[in-house]
């Protein structure tokens, strides 16, 4: 019940086009059932206005009906307009709102969650937790307004008529449905559950074709998905059946509180004590009614799903972000001298450390190079001097300014990262290029992509920086997006670069050019360079080996060239 | 082509029988509400106008009782019926479109987002459902039911019989007016969606360099605008969506108020019977609901159908040809053949341009040229993940589109120049469903070593990016479902990159041991396997421009010259 307080609580801004939905929605309902009663009264009076060979005031009526008919028939098209038209809105507010709350979790608060599982997770239950006022939040106002109106009718006619009818459509309803929701949570339950491993499982299986393809897995794999699928639909039968279950219930309502207004209001009518009109309107009041309930059985076998939907949006985005911007964040200072003193670094509680004791002292200007075979820590030193994690213990200063000290932006406005694996969005080649400085020149695109080696791509391609390069970057070899990467590096010209092997995926020739490029950056601008190969191990002023998460040696750049 | 409307006819032949049951259903139903009006109207009538007892009319009351309950009964047998059918031309329609995303192979899909994909095979699949549980049954129920009751009124009141007969061929007429547009509309709207979702998928997957380019404050706007422009073009569709439904409304509720009053004006008269025009008036409603309820279920059929589009646009895609027959011998290694082989993806250049080569079974050769000479379109090209826009190729002699498929792929190794891991155990990983010695596997690859230090060995699960070891490691497992079981074809992409020297020779060895008898084309990077390899091919903008081994290509003086000079100032 929290979650749906707090969701509720994300409609707030929203407010006035909700109530407007809620309010055109009742209207609606009401001249529906007041069309069939108001109808069903004037043909029983006029009946018996003729029987009685009496004329009666006809106009009122038949002025009535009409004008419930034109209420009724504009008032459905603009309910529903309006209804959806506040749902789009909160489908916009829902979606930044949880993409603003992802973005404190990045780079390494969102490591474990795999994309595909994440993508799966999200769009389905970011769009289960958007219906909920379509669904459910609005025909239940509407329902309980229109079930009040009728009521108070009917209790002009005789208390216990009023109450009768009240019970069996909110029992058969409301009641019936939502016990047959509550009985289904644990199918709609293993429904979700089972539409995230199918996704899950399909966007594993699409990403690594050609493994499975070429190695013959692929046939066990399609048993696999074929078996998830089958099981995804064995959970939507179930829940199928309660809620096929609840709609026939709710349904039956309505029939079984005409029903009721017979059995009561016949002896009535006999007795005197009833007018016969009434009888009419009555039963059609109660009839017509239940129209207004249809909505709900749909909506509350829904509404387990939607609260595990909401628990787990909420539970991503309610996760401790691993770093966090300073409560008063001290301005840039002047230098850019990065000092690492006694830094540790270890993964959970029971992880490997993956840095110890390190003491580094790295200099405004400075042209490092940090080797080590691959496990020995480099990604994780990279990772620091960013702040995507902050050390287990020791400090990080820039120009004298513990790094915890700055604002997150400011830090990473001095100190650029190049990833080893960059994510290339789907978009152009420009598009990826400007995410550093959205307001470059061209004359400083092209060149950024001289120097990272692209001058040569780009100009070969017809569209040139509009090429797109695909959904995630799949039309660009692994090279090419590493150079896209670091031209982005370069653009952003950060006082402090730090490159996470800047030569994986190059061929040899490229490689040399690139980091020779990059080490040619104007004096006081530091590069530190990660890396495991022997490129540009000449140019720089020292080179610090890595091992085990320790500093195993620092030597200047001549003796590793000999060996 | 196939078109949307092929394509559910086709899934409807699984679903035949439950969806005969669902539109029996749904048509009982419709009947038994007419027997419900009759028997009220004429209970009402004996209550207020014959003075009789709620004693005397308990057979009525008990008959409409049970009446409802079999109302109910038939609703809910429609309902899942109906569902079943879905189910089945979902199965149906999810095993058809694995399997050709399958035939179209990994270079095909390129370029396009494993989550776009996904989205299609799992929730446009999902969005089928809606034309068999409820589109079908109700356009049944709209065809047979307002033609039943119009037969059941005529003879009571002939009059009110008119009303509903003028009505009736208008609704059908406004309908398609308005519902051509909002289809139109409506297959916008799907592009729109699966942007927007692919949008979030791609902003979240690069949040961290978001994050660390300080654009994810930017990308936040982003993402409100692409969702606040969806909702722009969604009511443009719901607008005219509605106005079907608007129609309906207007007929049903018309109908109603004029059926009310012209009964009340007849009954004053004495023109008709009270239980007469009290069932009219209880039809009213029950004449227009199925139509207004195929009004409601055509939204679901347009987004049923858009989604089968979408399906449709993945099923066009031309996969490659039926499967050869033809079975390879039993080798020690394998011969390659080129015969002027071209390439061109779409309307772009040629990625390969008239290629032609021999190599000889056992041979190792290298791969040679600048990024995007071609190297990986020709690896792509034996594996079988596309096929020559021109030209032959030929695998142990026999033309390579003839041989099945299956049977070569088993004569294959392939080593990608990315790891790619299964959300599994490193075992499951390497092994891949083939049988074979895991612990050999690791230790040829070099792997033993670093998997014996995980907490839990060759169990450890990785993760989809293989999470939690490092590149250079993730490199040495992709080795080892290589060596798991090597084939006498090898092709290898850049099997060095990624590793550290002391590794790089480590691997080399391993390599070299694997591909020994063995025929081995290597995209090489690196000097010493180029060094190593019996022939080089060099290629460049798609063209092979030199063949040789290492000493004569050097002697010649030609581009590998050129290259090679570079990579050899790279070394001491």
């Amino acid at each position: 019940m929290n979650v749906l307080l707090r969701l509720l609580r994300l409609y707030a801004p929203l407010t006035p086009w909700l109530a407007a939905s809620i309010a055109i929605g009742a209207l609606t309902a009401l001249a529906s059932v007041g069309l069939m009663a108001v109808s069903g009264w004037f043909i029983t009076a006029m009946a018996a206005a003729g029987l009685a060979g009496v004329t009666m005031n006809y106009f009122t009526p038949a002025a009535i009906v009409r004008a419930l008919a034109i209420l009724r028939t504009g008032g459905r098209y603009f309910e529903r307009l309006v209804s959806h038209d506040a749902t789009l809105r909160l489908t916009a507010e829902t979606r930044a709102f949880l993409f603003a709350r992802l973005v404190p979790l990045a780079p390494s608060g969102l490591a474990d969650a795999r994309s595909g599982d994440l993508l799966a997770r999200l769009k389905n239950d970011i769009d289960r937790v958007e219906l909920l006022f379509l669904r459910l939040v609005a025909p239940l106002f509407v329902a309980a307004m229109t079930l009040a109106v009728v009521a108070l009718v009917l209790a002009h006619l005789g208390a216990g008529l009023a109450l009768t009818v009240l019970a069996v459509l909110i029992g058969g309803g409301l009641l019936a449905p939502a016990l047959a929701a509550h009985a289904g949570r644990r199918a709609t339950a293993a429904m979700a559950r089972q539409t995230a491993m199918l996704k899950r499982a399909v966007v594993d299986d699409i990403e690594k074709l050609g493994p499975l393809i070429v190695t013959g897995a692929v046939t066990g794999h399609l048993e696999a998905l074929a078996a998830h699928h089958a099981a995804l639909l064995a959970a939507e039968t179930s829940a199928a059946r309660l809620a096929a279950t609840g709609q026939a219930l709710a349904g039956l309502s309505g029939d079984v509180a005409l029903l009721a207004v017979l059995i009561i209001g016949i002896p009535l009518v006999g007795a005197g004590s009833l007018a016969g009109p009434d009888l009419t309107m009555a039963a059609l009041l109660s009839l017509a009614a239940a129209e207004a309930l249809m909505g709900l059985p749909g909506a509350l076998a829904g509404l387990a799903a939607t609260i595990a939907s909401a628990e787990r949006l909420f539970a991503l985005i309610d996760r401790p972000a691993p770093v966090s911007d300073a409560a008063v964040p001290t301005p840039l200072p002047p230098g850019n001298d990065l000092v690492l003193t006694g830094v540790h670094l270890r993964y959970g509680a029971d992880g490997r450390d993956a840095l110890a004791d390190i003491d580094l002292t790295i200099a405004a200007g400075r042209r490092l190079a940090i080797v080590g075979c691959s496990g020995a820590g480099k990604s994780s030193l990279a990772d620091l001097l960013v702040r995507a994690r902050d050390p287990s213990a020791g400090t990080i200063t820039l120009g004298g300014v513990p790094l915890a000290d700055l604002r997150l932006d400011d830090l990473r406005r001095r100190v650029a990262l190049v990833p080893q694996k960059p994510h290339i969005f789907t978009s152009t080649l420009g598009a990826n290029l400007r995410l550093a400085k959205p307001d470059a020149s061209p004359a400083e695109l092209a060149d950024a992509l001289a120097r990272a080696g692209l001058a040569d791509l780009v100009a070969r391609l017809p569209d040139g920086l509009d090429t797109r390069v695909g959904l995630a970057g799949s039309t660009l070899s692994g090279g090419e997006a590493r150079r896209l990467a670091l031209a982005r590096a370069l653009l952003a010209d950060a006082p402090v670069l730090v490159l996470d092997e800047p030569g994986e995926g190059l061929d040899p020739t490229l490689e040399r050019d690139v980091i020779a490029a990059l080490m040619r950056r104007e004096p006081g601008r530091t590069v530190i360079l990660f890396t495991h190969g022997s490129a540009g191990l000449a140019d720089v002023d020292e080179i610090i080996e890595l091992a085990d998460g320790r500093v195993l040696d620092r030597r200047p750049p001549d003796r590793q060239t000999s060996s | 082509m196939l078109d949307a409307q092929a394509l559910m006819t086709a899934l409807g032949e699984p679903a035949r029988r439950p969806m005969r049951l669902a539109v029996a259903a749904a048509l009982g139903q419709g009947l038994v509400q007419i027997a419900i009006a009759w028997i009220t109207a004429h209970t009402i009538d004996a209550a207020v106008f014959k003075g009789a007892a709620l004693a005397t009319l308990m057979p009525q009351l008990l008959t409409l009782a049970a009446l409802f309950a079999l109302k109910a009964g038939l609703a809910a047998l429609a309902d899942l019926a109906g569902f079943a059918a879905a189910c089945r031309a979902r199965r149906a329609l999810f095993a058809r479109l694995v399997d050709h995303v399958v035939a179209l192979g990994p270079v095909r899909l390129a370029g396009e987002a494993s989550g776009d994909i996904a989205t299609r095979l799992t929730d446009a699949v999902a969005a089928i459902e809606p034309y068999w549980r409820r589109w079908l049954p109700a356009r049944a129920a709209a065809s047979v039911l307002p033609v039943a009751i119009l037969l059941v009124t005529l003879p009571v009141d002939w009059q009110t019989g008119l009303v509903f007969a003028a009505t009736l061929p208008l609704l059908p007429l406004f309908m398609i007016l308005v519902g051509r547009a909002a289809e139109r509309a409506n297959q916008r709207q799907w592009a729109s969606l699966a942007r927007l979702g692919g949008h979030l998928l791609d902003a979240i997957e690069g949040l961290a360099d978001l994050v660390l380019n300080r654009a994810a404050q930017r990308e936040v706007a982003i993402v409100r605008r692409m969702a606040d422009d969806y909702r722009k073009e969604t009511m443009a569709v719901l607008r005219l969506a509605f106005l079907s439904a608007l129609v309906l409304e207007f007929f049903a509720t018309v109908a109603i108020a004029i059926t009310a009053v012209l009964v009340g004006f007849r009954l004053m008269w004495g023109d008709i019977a009270f239980a007469d025009g009290l069932f009219l008036l209880l039809l009213a409603p029950q004449f227009y609901a199925p139509l207004r309820l195929m009004g409601v279920e055509r939204h679901a059929r347009m987004e049923a159908t858009a989604a089968a589009e979408r399906l449709v646009d993945l099923l066009d895609r031309p996969a490659p040809p039926a499967n050869g027959t033809l079975r390879l011998p039993a080798a020690p290694a394998l011969g390659v053949r080129f015969d002027r082989v071209s390439v061109r993806y779409g309307d772009g250049p040629a990625a390969l341009a008239d290629v032609s080569f021999t190599i000889a079974p056992g041979e190792h050769v290298a791969l040679v040229g600048p990024s995007g000479a071609g190297k990986s379109t020709l690896l792509a090209l034996i594996a079988g993940f596309i096929e020559p826009s021109a030209g032959r190729i030929f695998v142990g002699d026999q033309p390579l589109a003839a041989l099945d498929r299956r049977a070569f792929l088993d004569q294959l190794t392939l080593v990608p120049q990315r790891a790619a891991f299964f959300d599994d155990t490193i075992a499951a990983n390497v092994a891949m469903g083939r049988s074979g010695d895991l612990a050999a596997a690791l230790v040829a690859a070099r792997a033993d070593g670093f998997v014996r230090r995980l907490p839990h060995g060759v169990d450890t699960c990785l993760g989809e990016r293989g999470l939690g070891i490092s590149g250079g490691e993730g490199q040495r497992l992709m080795l080892a479902r290589a060596l798991f079981r090597p084939a006498p074809l090898v092709l290898l992409d850049e099997p060095t990159a990624h590793l550290d020297r002391a590794t790089e020779q480590d691997v080399g060895q391993a390599i070299a041991t694997m591909i020994a008898g063995r025929t081995a084309i290597t995209i090489a990077h690196r000097l010493a396997t180029v060094r190593h390899a019996d022939r080089i091919l060099v290629l460049d903008a798609g063209r092979l421009v030199e063949s040789g081994t290492h000493d004569e290509l050097v002697a010649r003086g030609g581009a590998y010259a050129g290259l090679l000079a570079s990579l050899e100032g790279d070394r001491p």
